[in-house]
């Protein structure tokens, strides 16, 4: 089903590709409604002319952006006046984004929409997907070579960091990667399940996602500090910006907590708050080095 | 204490026992019960120890703590209110405290290091002054109270949701707690609401007695020489505290109040001391034992909150206990409007304001567009970037006047028909349905066509309306059995939604964007959608104007005059949902217009059906289209989503009517 809609909306792309070919050579002038679309676009060496809540961009994710890029507003309704305003001959956008406003979106321009997190729940699902959609995003701003070389740029990336890891003696380590997901009062991670783009990162390092309990349909699974019994022979990488610090904190207070296995041999890491776990290539490459990095 | 209260209490503490064994078994650590048994018994320093004694026991502590609390705040506050249906959740306490708990994590520097039951204490206190001024303006009649509860909720849970959607990602780790979860880190928070609550309880016991006067009536109470509004004061104050313990400890949590002081009740309990002891222990175990069966059900691979299970416990119970309610009760009409004459010259500026504010809408914006250009845009001569602008702004000025239209006349339908002014498709579960049904196209199966959304939400809307006339006995049935039955199926759907959303952070913002419900980019394909229903539901409720002045009035009144009340309730409820299923299933679930457009109408046209229906068509649909511009152009680039903003004016709105006590019982 999936498979087939996202055959339908390349059909469809080129079909537009075709007719607009005469006209309209590579798009100059692209909007990016989600973050992992602008961190794409701006990989495959574009400059965006707009995109969506650069504020969070900002705080959340750490791909650095070229300058004056005109803010349209959230993610969810971005404003479709401004983007007018800036006549793109392009917007990308996430299909769980773009319900309402595609139709919309479509009286302005190319809309290329992208499917980040399909229905199937197989290891690397979220991964495949991002990179099917950094292949769609490259083709319709007509830098195909660049974006497959971006995409063997993280993956030989991948092998020299699974080459370090090894050299290090932490390949085939088990390794789980949590964010928060509670109250400061009330402390709870999210661990991601293996159907996420951090647990193929994880794995594609050399590495084991140990975190092993049911997909989920957007990666992570809600838990307590006793879930982290079943991993405690592996290692924790904690991912969060400032504004979660003092429920962390409040987490690792905990006696229990200090009592697991990996905390009291030290395999504990926290790695910078701008590491976007449902990013782009660049994002996951920048992951995959940080995360290397924290554990050698 | 009566030898049933003791047998009742003795039940009680016994599935406390039970749940709480079964409780401290349930993990997600993967232990095996020899090895929590040893842990409890035997290794203080291991591992398993610290988990077992740290995490499963407060766990199931903070059951105890809120279930408790919520048990005795709902004895206080029925007490106070004389209303067997008030507790912390339909009263609108928790709503306020889900709210200041969730400014609070979204600004953090509101409260800095502030602990969760003090920042809830706040929000709480908030909610019960609202419910506070209303009862104290209205007196007692169960069923409004309630439902101007709810009211409550419902904006103060819009403005919640308008802060989860400012700070989408600061806010998304607080779905686990705001869906009602047992989840501790350690006794800190729970020792801390075991004293608060442990001394508010003990001070409770006290108050008792005066409750016990104080409930015989005013004058009876004087005689005996109580100050009964000092009572009054000090038990809702004593419930406020309560209902704190139970939001700071384990969030927000429906329905257990009442279903424990359903329990204390059915042991005819001779006063206020032998109902707390009833309702105390049942509160804890109905909590504690949710949170089991959450964990069996759903599994211990992601937490599952104990608050769901509550809302799906106790709707049905809630139902049940509408269905034995008695026929008759005063039904809520509107003092005001009886009181209204027909005022052409405000409903003539009425509509000249809706004029002003579409056309107004058409030209502001990013870029100004003049009238002119608008006329030759609409004769297809319009050019360049002011034509496209108009091609943006029109279609969704036409959804928002037509949806505000469809939804003020459901609500004018509906709140003739249950006979009650607080009556609105957003209490009686059309939204509600229509909600668990876009949820579920939204976060399960978003890679379905967008055509999809639209039939699900308007089916599910039509569905939860149809189980609502059935739960409730169809045609035969009375008006407050209808709106009761409404708010359980309301509140059970958004338990659903509470889980739907819980492990959805990237796709989160899109179900709760529907929930506050919005106009924006809104197209001539949803206009089309939305005016195929319309023009057949329009007319057909305008048909129907002279049933609804009938319908208004007295069931025996109908019948003597000929019509058949029952077919005639039922066929005009459904249409009164349709109407409100497909706007909202246009626009997602916009609460208010409904409910405020037809009081806003009987003000100016009076109680006459004929000449009401039109003119709360124009109020809302020029509500939501003042809302639907407001949202575009306040903080442009970002959007407020137009459902916000009417929400933003219908509380203050709501709240204004309530205190000038606008609203009467017959």
């Amino acid at each position: 089903m999936t498979r087939r809609i996202t055959a339908a909306i390349l059909l469809a792309l080129f079909a537009g590709l075709a007719l607009a070919a005469p006209s309209q050579a590579a798009p100059k002038r692209v909007v990016a409604l989600e973050w992992d679309a602008l961190e794409n676009l701006v990989a495959l060496g574009m400059k965006p002319v707009g995109a969506a809540d650069l504020r969070g961009y900002r705080t959340y994710v750490s791909v650095g952006l070229p300058g004056a890029i005109t803010d349209v507003g959230s993610r969810q309704e971005p404003s479709i006046e401004r983007i007018a305003k800036l006549r793109p001959d392009l917007i990308v956008v996430p299909n769980n984004r773009a319900g309402r406003n595609l139709k919309t979106l479509r009286k302005i321009a190319r809309v290329l929409v992208t499917n980040p997190y399909p229905g199937d729940t197989g290891n690397g699902a979220h991964f495949n997907a991002m990179v099917r959609d950094f292949r769609v995003t490259a083709n319709a701003v007509g830098r195909k070579s660049r974006g497959e070389s971006v995409l063997r740029g993280m993956s030989s990336r991948f092998g020299s960091l699974r080459t370090a890891l090894r050299r290090a003696k932490r390949g085939g380590i088990r390794v789980t990667i949590a964010t928060p997901g509670g109250t400061t009062s009330s402390p709870a991670l999210r661990l991601f399940t293996s159907n996420s783009t951090a647990a193929e990162v994880v794995r594609r390092i050399g590495l084991r996602s140990a975190w092993s309990a049911r997909p989920q349909r957007y990666g992570f699974s809600t838990v307590g500090v006793e879930a982290l019994r079943q991993v405690q022979s592996g290692w924790l990488a904690f991912v969060y910006p400032s504004v979660f610090s003092a429920q962390i904190r409040r987490f690792t207070r905990q006696n229990s907590y200090k009592r697991l296995a990996m905390v009291k041999k030290r395999r504990v890491r926290n790695l910078p708050g701008n590491t976007w776990l449902f990013g782009g290539p660049v994002s996951a490459r920048i992951f995959a080095e940080r995360l290397t990095a924290a554990l050698t | 204490m009566t030898r049933r209260v003791a047998l009742f209490a003795l039940a009680g503490l016994g599935l406390l026992v039970v749940a709480v064994v079964a409780n401290v078994a349930q993990g997600q650590g993967g232990m095996s019960l020899s090895t929590v048994l040893d842990a409890l018994l035997h290794n203080r320093d291991t591992l398993e120890g610290a988990l077992v004694r740290d995490v499963r026991l407060p766990r199931a502590v903070s059951g105890i703590v809120a279930g408790g609390a919520l048990g005795a705040a709902a004895v206080l506050l029925i007490a106070i209110t004389r209303n067997p249906l008030a507790e912390s959740a339909t009263l609108g306490l928790t709503a306020g405290g889900a709210l200041a708990v969730t400014l609070v994590a979204a600004y953090a520097s509101l409260a800095p290091g502030a602990p969760t039951i003090a920042v809830a204490f706040v929000g709480v206190m908030f909610g019960a002054l609202l419910i506070g001024t209303i009862a104290a303006a209205a007196g007692s009649a169960p069923i409004r109270i309630v439902l101007a509860g709810m009211a409550i909720s419902l904006a103060l849970g819009a403005a919640t949701a308008a802060v989860q959607l400012l700070r989408e990602t600061e806010t998304s780790s607080l779905f686990l707690w705001g869906a009602g979860s047992l989840l501790q880190s350690g006794w800190e928070q729970v020792r801390a609401g075991a004293l608060i609550g442990v001394v508010v309880l003990i001070a409770t016991i006290g108050l008792a007695r005066a409750l016990d006067v104080a409930t015989l009536g005013e004058s009876t109470a004087k005689a005996l020489g109580l100050r009964t509004g000092m009572t009054r004061l000090l038990s809702g104050l004593a419930a406020t505290l309560l209902t704190a313990v139970a939001v700071g400890v384990a969030g927000p949590i429906a329905f257990v109040g009442i279903l424990s002081a359903a329990i204390a009740r059915a042991a005819r309990p001779r006063g206020h001391a032998a109902q707390l002891a009833v309702a105390v222990p049942w509160g804890a175990a109905i909590v504690v034992f949710a949170d089991v069966v959450g964990r069996l059900l759903f599994g211990l691979q992601t937490e599952t909150p104990a608050g769901v299970i509550c809302a799906l416990i106790g709707a049905p119970v809630l139902i049940l206990a509408a269905r034995k309610l008695r026929d008759g009760g005063a039904p809520v009409v509107d003092a005001a409007a009886s009181a209204a004459r027909w005022r052409p010259r405000a409903v003539a500026l009425v509509a000249a304001l809706g004029l002003g504010a579409a056309i107004a809408s058409l030209c502001i914006g990013e870029l100004s567009v003049g009238p002119g250009e608008i006329v030759r845009s609409i004769f297809g001569r319009g050019e360049g970037l002011g034509s496209l602008v108009l091609e943006l702004r029109a279609p969704r000025l036409c959804v928002a006047l037509l949806a505000g239209a469809c939804l003020a006349v459901s609500g004018v339908v509906l709140q003739a028909t249950i006979r009650n002014a607080f009556a609105g498709p957003e209490l009686v579960g059309v939204t509600g349905g229509a909600s668990v049904a876009a949820f579920v196209v939204l976060l399960v199966v978003p890679a379905a066509p967008h055509g999809v959304l639209p039939l699900a939400a308007f089916a599910g809307g039509l569905a939860a309306m149809g189980l609502v006339l059935v739960l409730a006995g169809s045609g035969r049935t009375s008006p407050q059995r209808l709106a009761l039955v409404g708010l359980a199926v309301t509140a059970a759907c958004a338990a659903v939604t509470t889980l739907l959303v819980l492990n959805s952070q990237p796709a989160a913002s899109v179900a709760i964007t529907w929930l506050t419900g919005s106009t924006y980019a809104e197209s001539w394909a949803e206009l089309r959608l939305l005016a195929i229903p319309a023009a057949v539901l329009l007319p057909a409720a305008w048909l129907a104007v002279r049933r609804l002045d009938v319908l208004m009035l007295d069931d025996e009144l109908g019948a003597a005059l000929g019509l058949r009340v029952g077919l005639a309730r039922v066929s005009l409820l459904a249409i009164g949902a349709a109407l409100a299923a497909s706007a909202v299933a246009v626009t997602g679930a916009i609460a208010f217009v409904g409910l405020l457009a037809p009081h806003a109408a009987r003000l100016v046209a009076g109680g006459n059906h004929r000449r009401l229906l039109p003119v709360a068509m124009v109020i809302g649909a020029t509500l939501l289209a003042i809302a639907d511009a407001v949202g575009r152009i306040a903080f442009a680039p970002t959007e407020v989503p137009s459902g916000l903003v009417v929400a933003l004016i219908g509380a203050p709105y709501l709240s204004w009517m309530l205190w000038r006590g606008r609203l009467a019982v017959a």
